[in-house]
Formats: structure tokens, sequence, C-alpha cells
């Protein structure tokens, strides 16, 4: 019944496959309630086995012993019982004989004859004979027979006759032999016994079969008797079944035991037990027996008793497989116990077990049923308590792992915060470093560029962590809002203060629970001059370098303490005042925040204000990048290991000594430019040019274009391509050409025709622009002195009174007469463009574009659209800006090049599609300036010359510039 | 300076001389040339503006006056040569241009004059030669096939 029990044969062997993430798990797995059961099963077979082994040797030792003695007690007994038999007979014949002799003296033979036989008879010996022979010579006779009852088998004639012979051999016989004999007659054994009594012989001839039926009644032993002359005949088997069913025959018994008799060296007169091997002649087999024997010298005669080994030890062998399947139900029912103790045993382990292999597969407070009160149920209770202690350390570690990941996430977040470490806008340089103290510090520092002012601003939150780096996006946030703050609000970069103001208003959305301590300066690329501002942060230093004079000291250092307010956060209404001090070539402003000076060494000494002004010193005060390196590598070097109590930041804004622009050209060889010109004028305005083989490193790169296969080349492409926003087109291609395959093409920003009238002026501004700027406005391209005349125009009926009379403002008779209608076009079909095009509604769709045309719109009091015209002596220029920033540069590259493909207008309500094709095509430069969603400007510039020829076969140029917040990164 | 659009008719039979003035922009009123004709001739001598919109308007025109018509423009200054140099439409198979403004310079006075020029006078796109008052020769001063695509534009 059990082993139909799956779990019974499983705890037997388990197989395991080893498979998934318990690769430590054995392969074959042997199960507790086993190794109990085998234990107990082990124990009790083993004790058996020693007992069976030691009780059964002893048993059988005992048993052999006892075989052994009975074997030689029977051939004792047997032997005594003969010698009592004969000293009873002796006895008796002793007594009687004598009697008889003087009976027949006396004449009463009869009566004593009577009386020897009434003695035998009392004796109850079966003598069946008794034949007294005279050893007197003189008795011719000699022979007294005493006839006594033979058994009813036995003829007494036959039986006499056989004797007589027996007697008379004896009596002829000069020395008879005095052993005894014995003789089978039928079913009957009668031993012959000579007796000397007096001077008679006494010939006893008695049964014997009665002797072998009583020592054989067990039918344990075989009986022989046989005389010491070993004669064939007078061998005496008695009961024989036991021998005959083993094939043993009598002639196979005789053969062994006169072998034995002859090989052994048996001492006659003792008595012994052997073993004997009996050998089956028949069957070719031993027959092992155990042999009891005993000669009785008196009679003759030897005894022997003989019992198979496998009859004497039946017992012990029954004994032992008495034992054997006592055993086996002993085992079996110590194995069913020892189940059932095992399984009351094992139940709550297994139950752990699986419990544990379910915590080992993830299920965390998994527990196990506790049951009885012993070392197991503690280690279950305990085993409980330790998972959900686990699912507890799970939680925990899962919460920790959260947050770890989410400061992870918000270092990372935090990461973004902070601008590309060094920026050079040429005419000055921006380079800031920040360490974290934590996860997420509290210190940020950000830097732009809006227009010619670049703004740096560096926050210390108090504290660091989490915490502080919350304030720290505040600060970012607000500052990066400050492109579309600045759109309202321009004088914002007229005066820090104002900024921080605006941060300070940022700040105080955290309720007074964070501050900050803030430095705004702003630096005029253009003029030079630095404005700060400072919220009771640390002060700034100011850097004067000194004319010809690389050497740096420390009393080139001056802390800017001015201009200082309440922390942000801390005040509503708080006013900010600044300073402004003039920034020349070499001087710099250091930005840091208090950790620098206050970072520790092992020693607990802080690196301090002495240590970070040596460090400046010893930077050289080349350039921003190297001064932040060499300040943090000194700092590290101080630290020597030590861990940073609060964050460290430090920024360098540098004016720098030389504005260098490093530049590359691919020229063709038809194409040729006066690079030492260009140089010149640049360095007028500030800027060196330096040559470069690297494109990578160049700044600007002048790709020439003398024909399509210029374009065309492989490697032409593959410049065009990569560095097409550094790249300034020379091109001596039609516009057609540059517009479709170049400008539309590749991203390129910047298109000069080659034939430009003041085309290295044109060259050279256009990177001045696009590294100083600023870039809005015709009076940077008219210069300062210049007439401008401007109108803004609040509605379509405005357009064409407005330009006419802007243009009746200035001379142009000195210029080709169609000049004029130039302007006039232009200027009607830009403001078109910005009346109609550009407005837009809150969710960004165009407001007007879907008008007719015809309809006297008036534009709403936020919606500016503002021409301007001026001239100096080379240029008519005209701009036209509205206030929504939505012409981009693609759309108007798409705009001409739809108008190349098919010069057709658009059907519809809307526009023509043609106004920026006709600029582009009747101006000599066209000029496109953008502020993403703020402001976009057009400005047209006409080359003022007498001849229209000439005036048309110039390249036009189309210049790309993109404003707003110019985070490092970005050049324009 | 651009400004109102006018148009002065004078109807000659099948035969409407159409002279315009003022800007052709889109608030220009075209309208007020009628249909109906067979020969159309368009003066623009004093049409001082003519923006894209104006364009549209004046190929829609077109259209109105349909294929059959014939159309002839005459006194076309620099500005409507130009864009009907840059726009496709203006002029169509029924549509010629009788005379129209070009630019010469002349060196003496170092001046630019816009003289009159027939159609009929350029020769292999090439514009025709002009003399000042003292005979000597005007510089035509305009890239020849850029000013005379209109020729080859229908």
């Amino acid at each position: 019944m059990i082993f139909r029990n799956q779990s019974f044969l499983n705890l037997w062997w388990k197989l395991e496959l080893m498979s998934g993430p318990r690769t430590n798990q054995p392969k074959f797995i042997f199960p507790l309630k086993g190794k109990i059961i085998l234990l107990f099963s082990t124990i009790f077979i083993l004790g058996i086995f020693i007992y069976v082994f030691y009780a059964v040797n002893l048993f059988k030792e005992d048993k052999t012993a006892f075989i052994y003695d009975a074997t030689l007690a029977k051939v004792e007994s047997i032997n005594d019982s003969l010698s009592f038999q004969k000293n009873q007979i002796e006895t008796i014949l002793n007594a009687y004989l004598n009697n008889l002799d003087e009976s027949r003296v006396a004449k009463n033979y009869g009566e004593s004859q009577k009386q020897l036989k009434q003695a035998i008879l009392r004796s109850k010996l079966p003598i069946y004979e008794i034949s007294i022979i005279s050893k007197s010579s003189s008795d011719p006779k000699g022979l007294e027979l005493l006839e006594l009852a033979l058994p009813p088998s036995i003829g007494r004639d036959h039986f006499r006759h056989f004797f007589s012979q027996q007697d008379l051999e004896f009596k002829s016989s000069s020395s008879p032999k005095m052993y005894s004999d014995i003789f089978q007659f039928d079913n009957e054994k009668v031993l012959q016994l000579p007796l000397n009594i007096g001077s008679k012989i006494a010939m006893v001839r008695m049964g014997i079969s009665g002797l072998f039926k009583t020592f054989e009644r067990q039918q344990s032993h075989l009986i022989i008797l046989f005389p010491s002359d070993k004669k064939e005949q007078n061998f005496m088997f008695g009961q024989r079944e036991i021998f005959a069913l083993n094939k043993i025959k009598e002639s196979d018994i005789r053969a062994s035991i006169w072998d034995f008799l002859a090989r052994s060296n048996t001492n006659a007169a003792s008595t012994t037990v052997t073993n004997l091997n009996l050998t089956s002649k028949e069957l070719n087999k031993n027959f092992p027996v155990l042999m009891g024997m005993k000669f009785n010298q008196e009679l003759n005669l030897w005894i022997l008793a003989l019992v198979p080994e496998s009859h004497a030890f039946k017992a012990t062998r029954f004994l032992i497989n008495r034992s054997v399947y006592l055993g086996g139900i002993l085992i079996s029912l110590t194995v069913f116990l020892g189940v059932l103790f095992a399984r009351g045993l094992t139940r709550p382990l297994e139950s752990l077990a699986r419990t544990a292999s379910q915590l080992a597969l993830g299920k965390f407070g998994i527990v196990a049923p506790v049951s009885g009160r012993d070392e197991i149920s503690e280690l279950t209770v305990t085993f409980n308590q330790m998972s959900q202690d686990i699912a507890h350390y799970i939680g925990e570690m899962k919460e920790k792992n959260r947050l770890e990941s989410e400061m992870a996430v918000a270092q990372l977040v935090q990461s973004t915060f902070f601008p590309s470490t060094e920026k050079n806008f040429g005419i000055a340089s921006v380079s800031g470093k920040y360490l974290s103290a934590s996860e997420c510090g509290g210190d940020w520092w950000g830097s732009l560029r809006f227009g010619n002012k670049i703004v740096v601003v560096i926050c210390d939150a108090t504290g660091h962590g989490v915490g502080a780096a919350l304030m720290t996006a505040t600060a970012f946030c607000a500052v990066r809002n400050l492109e579309s703050v600045i759109k309202d609000r321009p004088h914002f970069l007229d005066h820090p203060g104002h900024i921080m103001q605006y941060l300070n208003y940022a700040a105080l959305g955290m309720q007074g629970k964070m501050l900050m301590t803030s430095v705004v300066g702003i630096y005029n690329l253009e003029t030079g001059l630095f404005k700060y501002s400072n919220a009771s942060h640390c002060p700034p230093l100011l850097f004067k370098a000194k004319l010809n004079n690389d050497e740096v000291a420390k009393d080139q250092f001056i802390p800017l303490m001015e201009a200082n307010g309440h922390r942000l956060g801390h005040k509503e209404q708080e006013l900010y005042d600044s300073q402004e001090m003039l920034l020349e070539k070499g001087d710099a402003i250091l930005f840091h925040s208090d950790g620098v000076v206050e970072v520790q060494n092992p020693e607990g000494k802080p690196f301090g204000q002495r240590r970070f002004i040596k460090s400046l010193i010893d930077s050289k005060m080349n350039d921003a990048k190297s001064i932040v390196d060499t300040v943090f590598n000194d700092i590290t070097a101080f630290q020597n290991g030590q861990h940073a109590n609060d964050d460290i930041t430090t920024v360098v804004l540098q004016r720098n000594k030389i504005c260098t622009i490093k530049y590359a050209f691919y020229f063709p060889d038809a194409l040729t430019c006066d690079w030492q010109m260009l140089t010149q004028i640049l360095a007028s305005k500030g800027i060196q040019l330096e040559k470069t083989e690297n494109l990578d490193s160049a700044q600007v790169i002048f790709f020439g274009l003398n024909s399509e296969e210029d374009i065309s080349s492989e490697s032409s492409q593959s410049l065009l391509n990569s560095y097409s926003q550094k790249v300034y087109v020379i091109s001596s291609l039609s516009s057609d050409i540059n517009i479709r395959k170049v400008l539309t093409k590749f991203n390129v920003s910047h298109l000069t025709g080659v034939n430009a009238p003041n085309f290295y002026d044109e060259v050279a501004d256009q990177i001045y622009r696009g590294l100083v700027g600023p870039i809005w406005g015709i009076e940077t391209y008219l210069g300062q002195n210049a007439k401008v005349e401007i109108r803004e125009i609040d509605a379509v009926s405005e357009i064409i009174p407005s330009v006419n009379q802007l243009i009746e403002q200035f001379d142009l008779s000195e210029t080709f007469s169609t000049l004029k209608d130039y302007l006039s076009t232009v200027s009607v079909e830009l403001l078109s463009n910005a009346v109609f095009d550009a407005a837009r509604d809150p969710s960004g769709a165009l407001k007007y574009y879907q008008l007719e045309k015809r309809k006297d719109l008036v534009l709403q009091g936020h919606e500016k659209v503002r021409i301007a015209m001026g001239k100096n002596n080379n240029v008519v220029a005209l701009s036209v800006t509205d206030n929504f920033g939505g012409l981009t540069k693609e759309m108007l590259l798409k705009g001409i090049e739809r108008c190349l493909d098919n010069p057709t207008p658009k059907s519809g309500d809307g526009g023509a599609g043609m106004g920026l094709y006709f600029a582009f095509s009747m101006s000599s430069a066209l000029i496109l300036n953008v502020w993403d969603v703020n402001k976009t400007e057009v400005i047209a510039l006409f080359d003022l010359q007498k001849r229209q020829k000439i005036y048309k076969e110039r390249v036009s140029s189309l210049h790309f510039f993109r404003e707003g917040i110019l985070w490092p990164g970005t050049f324009r | 300076m651009a400004g109102n659009f006018q148009v002065k008719s004078q109807i000659e039979g099948k035969k409407i001389n159409a002279e315009l003035s003022g800007a052709i922009n889109e608030d220009a009123s075209l309208e007020q040339i009628p249909s109906g004709f067979e020969q159309y001739v368009f003066d623009f001598n004093n049409v001082n503006l003519i923006n894209s919109c104006g364009i549209r308007d004046w190929i829609g025109l077109l259209d109105r006056l349909g294929s059959n018509v014939k159309i002839t423009y005459k006194r076309c200054p620099q500005i409507i040569i130009e864009q009907i140099n840059m726009v496709k439409g203006f002029i169509r198979p029924n549509t010629s241009i009788e005379n129209f403004y070009a630019p010469y310079f002349d060196p003496e006075p170092d001046q630019e004059i816009k003289v009159l020029i027939k159609t009929s006078d350029i020769q292999n796109g090439k514009a025709p030669a002009m003399k000042n008052g003292k005979g000597e020769p005007l510089e035509f001063d305009a890239i020849e096939d850029q000013y005379f695509f209109f020729l080859k534009n229908k």
C-alpha cells in the first residue's frame, strides 16, 4: 500500500534536475525521512543481524554441543545399556549356573533351569537363548541350551539351527573369540554375547532390536553396531530413512565408517563424536553426518550413532529461518513505524523545506505552519520570522533602491542643469566646474548669452542633498525662463538686480523653507562692461590683468563687496543693487561657492582664501578653463581623499586677452580670397583670425563655390554635411543654384556673393555679428551714424503710405531709379507677410493667414509690426520686424525655392506666396533674424549702385541668425 | 509712389484701351476692367507698384478676359517687366508687349535713362542700340538675357 504512495517513493529517491538559479542544488536528494527510516532500519537490522549471528552461533554451538552430547550420550547409553545387560546376565548366570551344576548332581536340574529362566524373565532382558558351553574337555557335550521365548518373527528351528552352528564352531575352536556378534534375523537383530561364567562360557543370544528402537525412538540417530572384526554381515543398522532419502546406502555408510576408522587414530577406548562425510556413490556427493562412536571392549563391539548434520541442526536452521522471518517482519514493522515516526518528524521539516523553496523562488514573507513543540517547531518559528524579516528587508531594500534610483535620476536630471564646462564667445570665455558633496548638490551655476550680453549666475542653496537640489532646480528653471521674461522686460539685461529680483521671486515659492545665495553678473561683449548683483553669496573676485605683464600677484585680486542684498527666498519685495566695472583684456571675474574655501583636508584644515588665491596665481590666469582646472586640481590634492562636506563650485568669466577665431578654408582654385584683408578688418574689430587645417577645431570654415562641380564633389558634400553650422559659403554661382543646391540642401546659414561690393566688410561683419552681436536692427549694418526711419504698422491700410513715406526720406538720386521700386515692392511684400502671416492665436495657429488680403486688417495692441529704413554710403537697408517669431529659415528657403520651381502666385484667400522670392530677387542681401516664437526681423540690403547692371550682376547674399537664450554650445 | 489703383478706359469698338495707374495690389479693383471685348490694350506707364497679390489678381483678370481676346501691354515700367520675367502667367500666348521701358546708361551725364523700346526692336535677344542727344551710344544697363526673358517666357 505504501509503495503506491508517490510521496513515499519520492522520499526514497528524489531526482532533481539542475536548472535555473538553483545551480547549487544537489542532483540527488536523499530525503530526511529516508535517512531516519534507513537509520532505524540499519540499527535494527544490524542489531538483528548481530543478535541473529551471535545468538544463532551461540545457539548453533549450543545445539552442536547438545547434539554432540546427545550423540555421545546415545552411544554411551547404548554402551551402558549393553554393558548393564551383560552384567545383569552375568550376574544371573553366575547366580544360577552353579545351581545348574548342583542341580544336575541333585537331580533337580529341571527346577534349577526353571529358576534360571524365571530369573531371566524377571530381569526382562530380551534373551532368546543361552548356550552354556563348558570349557572342560571332559564334558563331551559341554553344551546346555537354555531356550527362552523368541519373537514371533523368528522361527525357532531356524534360530536354533543357526546358532547351533555357532555353538559347534565355538566349542570346537581351541581359542574361541570372546567377542560379540550381531546377527540379523528378518526384522530382528540378535546380539550374541559370549560370557565367561566360571568354567563355562555362556553364549547369550539376546534381541537388541528393542535397543535400536529405544535409542532410535526420536529418529534422530542411526544406531550402528558392529563387532570389531567388521564383517559386513554383522553390520547392524538401525533406522536409516533419512539416509535412504538422501540416497546414502548401507554400503556407503559402511565404507565411509571403515575408511574413517582406518584413517583416524581413534582410541578404541574413548567415546568420541566426530564429523563424517558419507559419500553417496549414486549421487557422488557428500552427506555430512555427526557420528558418535564408542568401542565396548567387554563386548568387543563398536557402537555408533550417526545423525545427519542437516537433521542435527534442523532446529538451528529452523531457528535461523524463523529469526529471519521474524527479523523481516520486525524490519518491516520498524520501517512502518519508522515511516510513521519519520513522517511525524519530517513532515514539519518537509513543510519547512517547501516553504524555504518558495522563499528561494522569491515569495518573501511566506510562512510555514508550526506544529508540535520541539526543536523543529522552534526552527519553523525562527524561519517564519526570518521570512517575514526578509520580506520586510526586501521591502526596505526596494524602497532604498527606489530612493537610490530616484536619487540617481535626480542626480542625472540635476547634471543637465549645468552647462558645458567651457565656452569661448570669442571676446570672452566662461568656464565653470561643480562638484557635489552628495548625490544631489545645492550649488548651481549657469551661463547664457542673449545678444551681445553674457549672463553668469551662481547659486548656493542652504545645505545639500535633495532639498538643496530642488532649490537649484528652481534657479535653473527661473534662469531658463529668462528668455521669455526678457522678451517683455528687455531691461533685465541692463541691470542684474532685476534678474536677482526675479530669482528671488522664484525662490520665495519655497516659502522660506529653503534659501539661496547668488551672484548674477552681466557682461556686455560689445562694450566690455560688467555688472553684478549679490544676494549674500561669497563675493566674487575681480582679477585685473596687467598690461604687457603676464605675472600674477595677489594684489590683482579684488573682492567685489558691493551690491549685496538678502538671500534669495528670504524677503519679498527685496531690491538688489548692482555695481559695474569695465573688463579690459585679460580681466576676469571669479565666482565661487563657500565650499571652495571651506573644504578640509584629513587634518581638518580648511582650504581657505589664501590657498584659493595661491591656486589662482599658479594658474597664471591665462584662460578661463585652465583657471578652473587649476583650482579644482589643487582642491583635490588638498583634500587628499577627505570627503567634502559642502558642494564646490568655481566659475570664471574672462575677457579674452586675444579673441581668436580659428578658421579653415575650402576654396576651389578658381576662386581667390584676400585673407589678409579679411584678417585686417576683423582685427580692427578685436578679432584675430588663426588659420587651421583642422576642420573640427575651426570655428569658421570658408567654403568657396565657383561651379556646380564644387558642390557635387564627395568631399564638398561631406564637408557641408558635417560642418554646415560653421560654414560660410562664398559663391559666384547664380541665386537659383545657391538656393536649390546649397542653402536648401545643407544646413548652411551664411552665403555671401563673391562679387559683393564690400565683400570683406560683409564677411567680417557677419562673423563679428555671429560672435559678438548684436544681430537685430539695420543699425548694425548701417553704422551708428546712419539715418534710420522707423514706422509702426497697425493696419493694412498703413502699409503703402508708410512705405512711400519712408522711401521719400532718403535721397536715392545717385542710384539706379528702379531701386525705389525695389524698396517699395520688397517693403510692401515683407509688411504684408508680417501683418497677415505672422500673428498667431493662443493655440499657435496663424491668425490672419486665411483672411482675404483686401480686408482692412487692424492689428491688436500686442501685435507689433515695424518697418525701419536707413541708408549709409553703401547700402539702403530696410527691415520688417514682427513680435511673433514664426518665420524660420526653412520656411523662407522653401518659399523662395517654390517660386524658383514654379513662379506662379498661390491661389486662394491667403497670400500669393511670392513676397520672399521678390525680396530675395530684388535685394543684394537678405538677412533673417529669428527669436523663436518671439520676434522675426527680415532685413533687406540694397547696394547703392548707379548701374543697375552691376547691381543685378551681384550674387545675392543670404544670412540667417537665430536669437534667444544661447546656452553655451550655440554659436550663431 | 504706390497708391490707389485706377483705370481710365477708352473703348474703340471691340477694343478697349485701359490706362492703369497706381498700385496693382490686393486692393486694386480690377473689376473696373470690363470683360467682353475682343482686344485689350493695357497701358502700365503710371503703374508704380505691383505686388504678388496684385499679380495674382492680374492673372485672375486675364483668366476672366479669356484666352480668345488679344491683350497688349504697353509702356511697361521696368518693375513690371521684371515681374513679368519673374512670374509665370503674366504673359499668355494671347498677350504681347508692345513696348516697355529699358534701362540705359548715359556715360556723359553718368546717369541712368529709361528708354521706351519696342519689343519688335529686340533682335536676337539684344537690346536695340540707343544714343544720347549727342549721338553717343547708351549702354544697356541690364542683363539682356534676364531683362528680355519675357520674350521666351510665354
